[in-house]
């Protein structure tokens, strides 16, 4: 190498190189759009659009923190059961104990961060594989809802509850309207803001964060935190929907939740990821049963092409970005 | 040491080792070098790929170079080829001086000290070591910048006993540590050279937290046009980087801080002699410039050219401490008895 002719005042391009792996997941959402919309004549009418978002933004609570978490190469299997937990124990507080509305939602809220923080403390103080670690949270956590479910078989929330899900600014949901926000909000945080950006870091190489003094154990313990948070906020809201405790909320939407984020882009080995990205590949997840939906497919096909969905993306993910 | 052991007594006829002494220590590189000895005398033919001059002019009949992907020339090894024909001929240019120039000496034992490590020691690991770097003078790695947990042992940093021996708390003081090896840590090989530029400093690039992106692509091609590393653009990702340039693209990380003190562990391992002497002269300026450097290396001229102090050390313990014109490889080696040079 000859240092003489290399230092030369020739600028250095500071143009990034197109990456076309993060719309990939745009292109097929689209195309699928647009299938289904000459395909059948319902799937392209207000209503059903406006429903197909309403419905994804009960699970766009949940997936934030799974994305944050995913991105530091680990992963939160407890999101779903957190879903359905926080919901039924707020229902159960004010059916039972007659605790108003905000004192409820407060003490739910508040438990489902210490459950979230306990995790993070496991997996970070113990080295333990989050994944483990969560999946028996998720057992312990579907345990403890399962008995909320006994304890309030036959009952409906209160209609404070209830309404909460149904509030509107300008006629549109509430959830929605976050769901909107908190896209743009966190997207712009996660690309600009030193904070998020340390997530990456620990997710592509964990020593090397901590080389260059990036405390990656309180991040962490603090995504999980959120991780629970998020999703507890999501479950308040979708069991004020359903309007009772419903043992088939938040069933499986860990693995919902995991096919969206790989799909839009996150990564089972850490460094990658977007709250943007897994939105997308949430919306899509809900197109495809919307779709099936409209053809009459039957609805047990449901878990098999998720099942489908999944193995697709993992493979692609792996093609992608192991041995980096 | 086994793999090659398992690749040799296969019965091969023709044997390509690719870098084969990178892993190893001086004792098993002799070891190595007498076996490919004892394999040419039996009429094997072994293709030997390494950037170790030495080596390669110890024990070769015919050197062929190359450089940047292409060939460049092939030297009949007859006794009167030098290492500096075949640094010269790598390099491509003549080197006015030699690769490995001596350090004028500092004495600096009379100055007051900066740095000083007690009694370290960790459990079957480390028997107590201390050591002292005084003002104006450069000097276990991993344990003194708090990645590798210790037993016992103090360090004392600008008459200030060091509590929270932390990568984030040492970092605030203005200690570095360089990463014996890149790949595993220390680069982050998948982001772009921007994000790993700006790694250690993120808080001085960031207002409020938010990234200031022009100051961060102004600081990174500061740092690519002084270390004058070859790369495309600043977003390109060190994976797509040639070995001495991911070692400059970290090197500039550390001394983009304005570091006090830096920990360094290999420094140029595994990367072409041109770029070696490019990090050689830049650990020089930046000592020049006031940064004082723990160096760990197996790398004895290296050592030699850059440090004014050697410590041995032998058996988990220092065995021996050499200064200025104490220096040399013969007492090194002697220090370190029983590894004499092949």
């Amino acid at each position: 190498m000859n240092t003489d002719t290399l230092s030369t005042s020739a600028p250095i391009s500071r143009k990034k190189s197109f990456n076309f792996g993060s719309f990939t997941i745009i292109a097929i959402a689209l195309s699928l759009f647009i299938f289904l919309s000459f395909a059948s004549d319902t799937f392209l009418s207000t209503r059903n659009i406006y429903s197909i978002l309403y419905g994804v933004s009960f699970q766009f609570f949940a997936i934030i923190g799974f994305t944050y978490l995913m991105i530091m190469g680990e992963i939160d299997l407890s999101v779903g059961s957190v879903y359905a937990f926080s919901g039924m124990f707020m229902g159960y507080l004010m059916v039972m104990m007659k605790v108003p509305l905000l004192p409820a939602m407060g003490i739910s809220l508040l438990v489902c961060v210490l459950m979230g923080m306990l995790t993070g403390f496991l997996v970070v103080r113990f080295r333990l594989n989050s994944m483990m670690v969560t999946i028996a949270t998720l057992t312990l956590i579907r345990g403890l809802s399962s008995y909320f479910v006994k304890a309030m078989y036959g009952a409906t929330y209160p209609p404070a509850m209830r309404h909460l899900s149904k509030i509107e600014i300008g006629d549109v949901y509430i959830t929605i309207i976050a769901m909107v926000v908190l896209v743009i909000v966190l997207e712009i945080l996660l690309k600009k803001s030193a904070m998020f950006k340390r997530m990456y870091f620990v997710g592509e190489n964990r020593q090397t964060a901590r080389i260059y003094g990036i405390k990656s154990d309180r991040i962490k313990i603090a995504m999980f935190a959120i991780s629970a948070l998020a999703a507890a906020v999501g479950g308040i809201l979708i069991s004020s929907r359903v309007s009772y405790a419903d043992t088939a909320i938040g069933l499986g939407l860990e693995f919902q939740l995991l096919t969206a984020a790989v799909l839009g882009g996150a990564s089972l080995y850490g460094g990658k990821g977007s709250i943007l990205g897994s939105c997308i590949g949430l919306i899509f997840l809900a197109t495809i049963l919307n779709g099936m939906v409209i053809f009459n497919i039957e609805p047990l096909l449901q878990q098999l092409i998720i099942g489908v969905i999944l193995i697709i993306s993992v493979f692609i993910d792996t093609r992608l970005n192991r041995g980096n | 040491m086994v793999e090659i052991l398992r690749c040799i007594s296969n019965n091969q006829q023709i044997i390509l080792l690719d870098e084969p002494t990178s892993g190893l220590n001086n004792d098993e590189t002799c070891k190595l070098m007498q076996i490919i000895r004892d394999l040419r005398d039996k009429g094997i033919t072994i293709i030997y790929i390494s950037h170790r001059i030495n080596e390669v002019l110890e024990i070769s009949d015919r050197i062929t170079i190359l450089r940047d992907g292409k060939y460049i020339c092939t030297y009949l090894n007859d006794g009167n080829l030098t290492e500096d024909d075949l640094v010269s001929a790598m390099v491509g240019r003549e080197l006015s001086e030699s690769l490995y120039s001596k350090k004028i000496f500092i004495d600096a034992s009379a100055n007051p000290v900066f740095y000083k490590v007690e009694g370290l020691s960790k459990k079957n690991a480390l028997n107590p070591i201390g050591f002292e770097l005084h003002e104006g003078v450069i000097t276990v790695s991993q344990m003194i910048y708090g990645l590798e947990g210790k037993d016992t042992g103090e360090i004392t940093f600008k008459n200030e006993k060091l509590t929270k021996i932390t990568p984030p708390e040492l970092l605030k003081k203005k200690i570095l540590y360089l990463n014996n090896n890149r790949k595993k840590a220390g680069l982050l090989l998948g982001s772009g050279a921007a994000d790993n530029m700006m790694m250690p400093k993120m808080d001085e690039l960031s207002t409020l937290s938010f990234l200031n992106n022009s100051a961060i692509a102004d600081y990174t091609e500061k740092y690519i046009r002084l270390f004058s590393i070859v790369i495309p653009n600043i977003f390109e990702k060190p994976r797509n980087l040639s070995g001495g340039n991911q070692q400059k693209l970290m090197i500039s990380m550390c001394i983009g801080t304005n570091p006090e003190l830096m920990i360094v562990n290999e420094p140029t391992r595994g990367i072409d002699v041109g770029a070696k002497s490019e990090i050689h002269k830049f650990i020089l300026e930046a000592a020049k410039q006031g940064t004082g450097f723990i160096i760990f290396s197996s790398d004895l001229p290296e050592l030699m050219g850059l440090c004014d102090r050697i410590y041995v050390m032998k058996n988990k313990s220092i065995v021996g401490e050499l200064a200025g014109d104490q220096i040399d490889e013969e007492s090194v080696f002697a220090l370190a008895a029983g590894s004499g040079r092949c």
